[in-house]
């Protein structure tokens, strides 16, 4: 799926100029984001992952020893912001991810969301130079492991979150109980896209997540969940007594799809 | 005819050492498979005939024996409080 608003050519072409001008010692170049994944709109930005085998110390601007750098520039009015990696630790990455064990609680914790993000990225990327050595970086990721960490970091969210609004329904907090029951319900419909086997770790795709799963009866029952009556406290506590029990019948959905992988 | 069960909001699903499990103020439920597919069904609309016949027909059961089972788990269900009496 690419983006409908720039064509996936025009994307690949102002990468690849980029990346040529600055950086031809890089052994993988690819683009990705949510306009390569087909959820971006006009004010995205459009994201260039530059990978060397070996950077150098002057690329590590970053202060990091993993992300060396993160460039910006601009293309007419596309935004690009450059991310530049060194190959180790993508591939230390993916081998941590190949060693998690399915439904390890601990251990899906252990990894980073911007970790899961990156071999996310990498999942949906085009590449645009050393294309042979892409394919086998990216074969090298289990993308089911991958999905299931995400499952696991999310329904531990939610119950995170449940807990809270529960807590705030019982004391009488109606505002508190509605964002907190919101967050609750949010986390179970991601651990529920994660156990399918969606990758994106980002809550702000959702809407464009559950699109692609093409389930009606979840999408109108997540939407009419999200709603209140009113911002009147009664209701508001109401709404959040609703939007916990449609989250726990998400989140058993969502394990149970999860324990039957 | 008894109303439909609605899982009740005070009600997390979690995960014990056994599997999944219903947390209710620190009190642990443990499910079983067919305890965790009867409970996502528990949406306060579903009739339990109906809750037993969508499962039966999904993992292509004996449709007698998995009502049987249905009834008697929400029965276990309402006795420890864990679904609601009304819609909220």
């Amino acid at each position: 799926m690419h983006s409908e608003i720039f064509p996936v050519s025009m994307l690949t072409d102002i990468g690849s100029r980029i990346v040529t001008g600055t950086h031809t010692d890089a052994a993988i170049a690819y683009i990705s984001g949510s306009l390569v994944e087909g959820y971006g709109n006009e004010t995205s930005d459009l994201d260039i992952y530059v990978i060397y085998e070996n950077p150098t110390p002057e690329q590590s601007q970053s202060g990091r020893s993993d992300l060396y750098a993160i460039e910006t520039d601009f293309v007419g009015e596309l935004r690009t912001d450059t991310e530049i990696w060194s190959l180790k630790w993508l591939t230390g990455l993916a081998d941590r991810i190949s060693g998690w064990q399915p439904m390890d609680w601990a251990g899906a914790q252990s990894f980073e969301n911007r970790d899961l993000d990156l071999a996310h990225r990498l999942r949906i990327g085009l590449p645009i130079l050393g294309g042979d050595r892409f394919q086998a970086l990216r074969e090298r990721f289990d993308w089911q492991r991958l999905a299931g960490i995400i499952m696991l970091k999310r329904f531990l969210a939610y119950t995170g979150a449940a807990e809270d609004a529960i807590g705030s329904v019982d004391a009488g907090r109606p505002l508190a109980a509605m964002l907190h029951s919101r967050d609750a319900l949010g986390y179970a419909v991601d651990a529920l896209l994660a156990a399918h086997g969606n990758t994106n770790p980002k809550p702000k795709w959702r809407e464009s997540k559950l699109a692609d799963l093409a389930d009606d009866t979840l999408t109108r029952l997540y939407t009419e969940a999200e709603l209140d009556c009113s911002s009147e406290p009664d209701d508001l506590t109401a709404g959040a007594r609703r939007r916990l029990s449609v989250a726990s019948g998400i989140a058993a959905e969502a394990l149970a799809v999860a324990l039957e992988a | 005819m008894e109303a439909p069960p609605l899982r009740r909001y005070d009600v997390r699903v979690s995960v014990g050492e056994d599997g999944p499990v219903l947390i209710q103020y620190g009190k642990a439920f443990t499910l079983n498979a067919l305890g965790l597919e009867i409970w996502k069904r528990c949406d306060g609309k579903t009739s339990i005939a109906d809750i037993g016949a969508a499962i039966a027909q999904t993992y292509a059961a004996d449709a007698e024996l998995v009502q049987a089972d249905t009834a008697e788990f929400v029965a276990t269900l309402r006795t420890r409080g864990l679904v609601a009496p009304a819609p909220y």
